[in-house]
C-alpha cells in the first residue's frame, strides 16, 4: 500500500514555486519545474507535453527550471519507470559563466553545459537519448516520474511522464 | 590459419555479442542446476544491466563484465565472487563492454559513455584508464587522452554503442602492414566507435565513425568529418549498437570491413528528411575509406557479418522488422552501393526490441529478433529468401500489445548455444526467470535468475561463456542479470533431463519438487513443488502456482535492504548482515504462517503473493488459474463463436485442461492443425507470398512449403485459386518453382542459383567478367 502510494502521490510533488516569478521567454510567468519535448525547437515553442511515444522518439529533450541555480550547478536527473524503480539517471554540470568549460562530479573531471538565462531564471537542457538505449531495449510502457535534483541546493522538481511504445 | 581463423571468429562473435539485463521469485529448476546463483550486486546506481560479457577465450581465469546505469562490474566466471567494481561518474554507460586482450597480452575494457568519451580501462586494475572525448569540436580540433573538447559544436554529442576493436593479433597481413608503417603503433590494434549526435539547435545532425589505436587512443581515421564538401555530403545518422568488424584473410574481397548500421531520419518536418541518407556502411577499417553504403531503414542492431551455407552475408535488422541481408562487396554495378540479396520488409508484426547475433543449424542461418510483444521470432536465409520460421511467447499465446508490467513475455537478446547437442536458446523473461528453449522454440525449463518479489524482475539479456575449469562444451555456464542487480551463473543445458514423471494423466510433485508429464515439450515440466500446485490433468499446464490474496505480514520486509534485524521486522538473524537485505524477516508468530520464510513470499501481481508450498492461502481457493493467466485470442469459429485461451487441433473435443468450453472454437492460426509450425498468419494476412493456403478460411499453411497438396496459393497476402503445386513465379521469392530452383520474380523466372552466372547464389547476384557460377559461387 505504501509502495502504491508512493506512486500516486509523486506527480503531485511538482514543485511550482511563483514566488518572485518574472515572464519567460514565451511571454508568461517564469516557474520552477520540468518541462519535455521531442526536439531542441520544440523546447521553445510549447509546453506541457507530457506523453511521449518512445519508439518513435530519438531524444526526450528535458528542461529544468529554476529560479537562483548556483555558479556552476550540480543537476542530477531520475527516470523512475511506472514501478517506481529508478531506470535512468545522469548527474550534469551546468553553469551560467561562458568561461566554464570543466568541472568536477564528486571529484571526477566532467564536461560543462552551458545553462541559458530567461527573464526570470535559468533553464537547463539536456537531450535525454531514447532511440538505441535502455528506454527502447527495455520498453516499460506507463506511468513515469521524471526527477530533477541541484546538489547543495533544496531545488528538487518532479514531474510526470506518460509513456507508451507504438501507440498513444 | 585455420586455428587462428577461428579463434578470430570466436573473437568476432564474442565482440558482437548484444545487450542486456534482470529477475524474480523461485527456482524453477532445481538448485542443482545452478554453478552459482542468486548473488546481489550492491549496484549503487540506477538502470538496467547490460548483457554480461564473458572473456573466457582469450582469459584463462575467466571474467564476465556488465555495466549498471554508471558502474562496470566484473564477476568471476567460476566463484561468482566480484573481481573489481568501477564507476564512470556523472554520466551512464548504455551498452555493454568490449574487453579484449591488446598485443601485448594485457586484458583491457573499452566501453563508452554517454557524455562522448570511449575508455580503456585495464581489467587488472580499473583505476588504471584512460579516456578520449568523442565529440566534435568547432575548430576542428581532436584532443588527447583525458583532456575534454573547450569548444563542441553540440555539447551533448553522445555515444551509446559498443566500441569494436579489431585485434592486430587475430588481422591478416594487409593490416597488420598498415600498423606497422606507422611509428609508434607498430603491433597496433584500432578501436571504432559511431557518435549518436542529438541535434542540438542548428546542428545539421553530423555523425562521425572514428578509429582510435587501441594503445594510447590516439585518432587513426575520422569518416564525415569533411561534410563542407558538398559535393559528396554523407548525412550520417547517429548509432544504436554501432559496428562490427569482418576480419578476413590476405585473399578476402571482404577483408578488413567496419559495417555500421545507424538510423535514418524519419520526421518528414527534418529538413534531413528527403536527403538520400544512407544507413548501411561498410568501411575499410585501415583508413576509414568508404567501400559501400545502402539506405537499409533505421536499423537498430550491430550489422551482424555471418559465413553460412552461403557464404558471407551481413544481416541487419530494422525498427520496423525488416530484416534484410547484403553481399559484403559491393554491387559490382555500382561500387559504392550495397547489394541487398533478400529482405522481409513488414514481416515482424510488432517492432523488433533485440536482436542476438545469427547463428547456422540445419543448412540455414537464422536470425532470431524478440519484438515489443515479448515474443521471440525465427528468421531462416533459405539462399534467396528470408523465411518466417516459429514463434514463441513464454504463455504459449503471441503477443499482439506491448508487453507491460502486466503481462509475462521474453525480453532481450537471446543467447544461442553452441556445441552443445542439441543447441538450445535462452532467453530474459519479465518475471525475472530465464526460459530455455530448443531451436524450433519449443519450451524446456526455466530457471530463476533472482530471489527479490519487491524489485524489478525482468531479466533482459543473457550470455553464454564456459566455464575455465574444463574445456568441454558440457561445462558451459549462462550468465545472467537482472536490472535489480541479481546475478546468477547456472549449468547448462538446464532442465534437459526429464522430470520425474506423474503419469500422463495423474500429476505427482515428488521430492525433487518437480511435477509435470515429464515430456519432452511440455512447457511446464519442470515447475516446483514449493512454488505450485498440480493440476489433475497433465496435458497442457501441469503446475499452478499457490496464492494468496493478502500479503503476509513478514513479506513487507523479505529482501529489504538493512543493517538490523530490527528493519526486518526483529527476529534474531532475520537481516543478513552480509548480503544486506531481510532473507529471513518473519518473528515466530507469523512464521507459522510464512513457513519457510526465507524464501517466502513473492507478489506476482498487485494484491496476490505466491507462499510455500502447504501453504492454506486466507481466501481459501489457494489456486487460481495457471501462471501467467492465459490472453484470449481471436479464433475461427470452426466449432462455436466466441474466444478461447489456447490453440486445439479441430480433433480435439475434450476440454482436458479446463480453460476452455467445449463450445469454444479451433484457433487455427497456430497449432498442430497446421503441423505446429506457428506464426503463419502475420497480421491476419497469410504469408509469405507464394505459400500454400486454405481458400476457405484465408489461412497459411506452415511456413516451409509444408502446406498440403492440392490447396491454394498466397498472393500480395491474401488467399487466391491459383494450385499451390503449379502456381507461377511472379514475385521474388515466390514459392512457386521446382525443386532446386528459385523465384527470381516474373521475368526473370524459376532460376537455378547453383549455375546461374546472373544469379549467383542469390537472384540479381551477377558474377563478374571472367568467372562463372558454380555451387552458387563466382569462381
Amino acid at each position: 500500500m505504501n509502495r502504491l502510494a508512493t506512486l500516486l502521490f509523486l506527480p503531485l510533488l511538482l514543485v511550482v514555486d511563483a514566488v518572485g516569478a518574472a515572464p519567460d521567454s514565451r511571454g508568461g510567468p517564469f516557474q520552477e519545474g520540468i518541462e519535455f519535448a521531442a526536439s531542441a525547437a520544440a523546447l521553445e515553442e510549447a509546453a506541457g507535453r507530457t506523453r511521449f511515444d518512445f519508439l518513435a522518439l530519438g531524444d526526450l529533450w528535458v528542461r529544468v527550471k529554476v529560479q537562483n541555480p548556483p555558479r556552476l550547478a550540480a543537476l542530477t536527473l531520475t527516470f523512475s519507470s511506472p514501478s517506481g524503480t529508478p531506470f535512468y539517471e545522469a548527474t550534469l554540470l551546468y553553469t551560467s559563466d561562458p568561461a566554464l568549460r570543466n568541472g568536477r562530479v564528486n571529484g571526477v573531471p566532467a564536461t560543462v553545459l552551458q545553462g541559458k538565462h530567461v527573464p526570470g531564471g535559468w533553464v537547463f537542457d539536456y537531450p535525454v537519448p531514447v532511440s538505441g538505449t535502455v528506454f527502447q531495449r527495455y520498453p516499460k510502457p506507463g506511468s513515469w516520474v521524471v526527477q530533477a535534483r541541484i546538489e547543495s541546493t533544496e531545488t528538487s522538481l518532479s514531474a510526470p511522464l506518460e509513456v507508451s511504445y507504438g501507440s498513444p | 590459419m585455420a586455428r587462428w581463423l577461428g579463434r578470430a571468429i570466436c573473437l568476432l562473435a564474442l565482440l558482437l555479442a548484444v545487450p542486456a539485463s534482470m529477475g524474480q521469485s523461485a527456482f524453477v529448476c532445481p538448485t542443482s542446476f545452478y554453478s552459482w546463483a542468486a548473488l546481489r550486486v550492491n549496484t549503487a546506481t540506477t538502470g538496467p544491466a547490460s548483457t554480461p560479457i564473458s572473456d573466457y577465450p582469450f582469459n584463462p581465469v575467466g571474467r564476465n563484465y556488465f555495466a549498471v546505469g554508471s558502474k562496470l562490474f566484473a564477476y568471476s566466471n567460476s566463484s561468482g565472487s566480484q573481481a573489481w567494481n568501477f564507476t564512470v561518474t556523472g554520466t551512464t554507460i548504455q551498452n555493454f563492454p568490449s574487453p579484449v586482450p591488446l598485443t601485448s597480452g594485457i586484458e583491457y575494457i573499452f566501453l563508452t559513455t554517454e557524455d562522448g568519451r570511449l575508455w580503456k580501462i585495464d581489467a587488472a586494475s580499473p583505476t588504471t584508464n584512460i579516456w578520449v572525448d568523442t565529440r566534435r569540436s568547432l575548430s576542428g580540433m581532436f584532443m588527447p587522452p583525458n583532456t575534454f573538447v573547450p569548444d563542441p559544436v553540440c555539447a551533448t554529442d553522445k555515444q551509446i554503442a559498443t566500441p569494436a576493436v579489431q585485434l592486430y593479433t587475430y588481422s591478416n597481413t594487409p593490416f597488420k602492414n598498415a600498423m606497422d608503417s606507422v611509428p609508434g603503433h607498430v603491433g597496433d590494434s584500432l578501436v571504432f566507435v559511431v557518435s549518436r549526435n542529438t541535434g542540438c539547435v542548428n546542428d545539421t545532425k553530423r555523425n562521425e565513425i572514428r578509429a582510435y589505436y587501441a594503445s594510447d587512443l590516439s585518432l587513426k581515421w575520422v569518416f564525415n568529418f569533411n561534410t563542407s564538401n558538398s559535393s559528396s555530403p554523407r548525412e550520417v545518422d547517429g548509432a544504436a549498437e554501432g559496428c562490427a568488424i569482418w576480419y578476413g584473410s590476405d585473399a578476402d574481397p571482404a577483408q578488413n570491413t567496419l559495417y555500421c548500421g545507424t538510423k535514418l531520419v524519419e520526421d518528414p518536418a527534418d529538413p534531413q528528411f528527403s536527403q538520400a541518407q544512407q544507413s548501411l556502411w561498410a568501411l575499410d577499417t585501415r583508413t576509414g575509406a568508404l567501400k559501400w553504403s545502402y539506405r537499409a531503414g533505421s536499423i537498430l542492431n550491430r550489422p551482424m557479418p555471418k559465413a553460412g551455407p552461403n557464404g558471407l552475408r551481413i544481416y541487419v535488422v530494422n525498427f520496423k522488422g525488416g530484416i534484410q541481408a547484403f553481399s559484403p562487396v559491393a554491387n559490382p554495378v555500382n561500387p559504392l552501393q550495397g547489394l541487398p540479396l533478400w529482405s522481409t520488409p513488414l514481416q515482424v508484426p510488432m517492432n523488433v526490441q533485440a536482436v542476438p547475433s545469427p547463428f547456422v543449424s540445419g543448412g540455414k542461418t537464422h536470425i532470431l529478433v524478440v519484438d515489443y510483444g515479448g515474443n521471440i521470432r525465427d528468421y531462416r536465409d533459405d539462399g534467396a529468401n528470408g523465411w518466417i520460421g516459429p514463434a514463441q511467447n513464454p504463455t504459449g499465446i503471441l503477443s499482439t500489445a506491448v508487453c507491460d508490467a502486466t503481462k509475462l513475455c521474453y525480453r532481450g537478446p537471446p543467447a544461442i548455444g553452441s556445441g552443445l547437442n542439441p543447441n538450445k536458446i535462452w532467453v530474459g523473461r519479465s518475471d525475472g526467470r530465464v526460459q530455455q528453449l530448443t531451436e524450433t522454440l519449443a519450451r524446456e525449463g526455466v530457471i530463476a535468475v533472482m530471489t527479490s518479489p519487491t524489485l524489478n524482475n525482468d531479466v533482459a539479456g543473457v550470455s553464454v561463456g564456459v566455464d575455465n575449469a574444463v574445456t568441454s562444451v558440457s561445462t558451459d555456464r549462462l550468465m545472467a542479470v537482472t536490472d535489480s542487480g541479481w546475478v546468477s551463473r547456472v549449468n547448462l543445458p538446464m532442465c534437459t533431463n526429464s522430470p520425474s514423471p506423474g503419469g500422463a494423466t495423474a500429476c505427482g510433485c515428488g521430492t525433487s519438487g518437480v511435477c509435470g508429464t515429464g515430456i519432452a515439450g511440455d512447457p511446464f515440466r519442470c515447475c516446483n513443488a514449493a512454488q505450485d500446485s498440480c493440476n489433475a490433468a497433465s496435458a497442457n499446464n501441469p503446475c499452478r502456482p499457490w496464492r494468496c490474496s493478502i500479503e503476509p505480514d513478514c513479506c513487507v520486509f523479505l529482501f529489504s535492504p538493512c543493517a538490523t534485524d530490527a528493519e526486518c521486522g526483529g527476529r534474531p538473524g532475520s537481516c543478513d548482515i552480509v548480503q544486506g537485505f531481510c532473507t529471513a524477516p518473519c518473528p515466530p508468530s507469523v512464521n507459522s504462517q510464512c513457513g519457510a520464510a526465507s524464501h517466502a513470499c513473492a507478489p506476482i501481481s498487485a494484491g496476490t503473493f505466491q507462499v510455500p508450498d502447504g501453504t492454506v492461502c486466507d481466501d481459501g481457493k489457494a489456486c487460481t488459474a495457471a501462471s501467467p493467466v492465459p490472453t484470449l485470442v481471436n479464433c475461427v469459429p470452426a466449432i462455436g463463436g466466441g474466444n478461447c485461451t489456447r490453440d486445439r487441433a479441430s480433433t480435439d473435443l475434450v476440454d482436458d485442461v479446463g480453460d476452455c468450453p467445449l463450445s469454444a472454437p479451433v484457433c487455427s492460426g497456430s497449432g498442430s492443425a497446421l503441423g505446429g509450425q506457428g506464426g503463419a498468419i502475420v497480421g491476419g494476412l497469410c504469408s509469405p507470398q507464394g505459400t500454400a493456403c486454405n481458400l476457405a478460411t484465408g489461412k497459411a499453411f506452415g511456413n516451409f512449403g509444408s502446406g498440403t497438396n492440392n490447396n491454394d496459393v498466397c498472393r500480395a497476402g491474401t488467399c487466391t485459386s491459383e494450385t499451390y503445386a503449379a502456381c507461377t513465379c511472379v514475385n521474388p521469392g515466390d514459392r512457386c518453382c521446382a525443386a532446386g530452383l528459385a523465384c527470381c520474380g516474373g521475368s526473370t523466372g524459376c532460376i537455378d542459383l547453383s549455375t546461374s552466372s546472373l544469379n549467383c547464389g542469390a537472384c540479381g547476384l551477377a558474377c563478374p567478367v571472367g568467372t562463372s557460377c558454380s555451387g552458387g559461387r563466382c569462381l
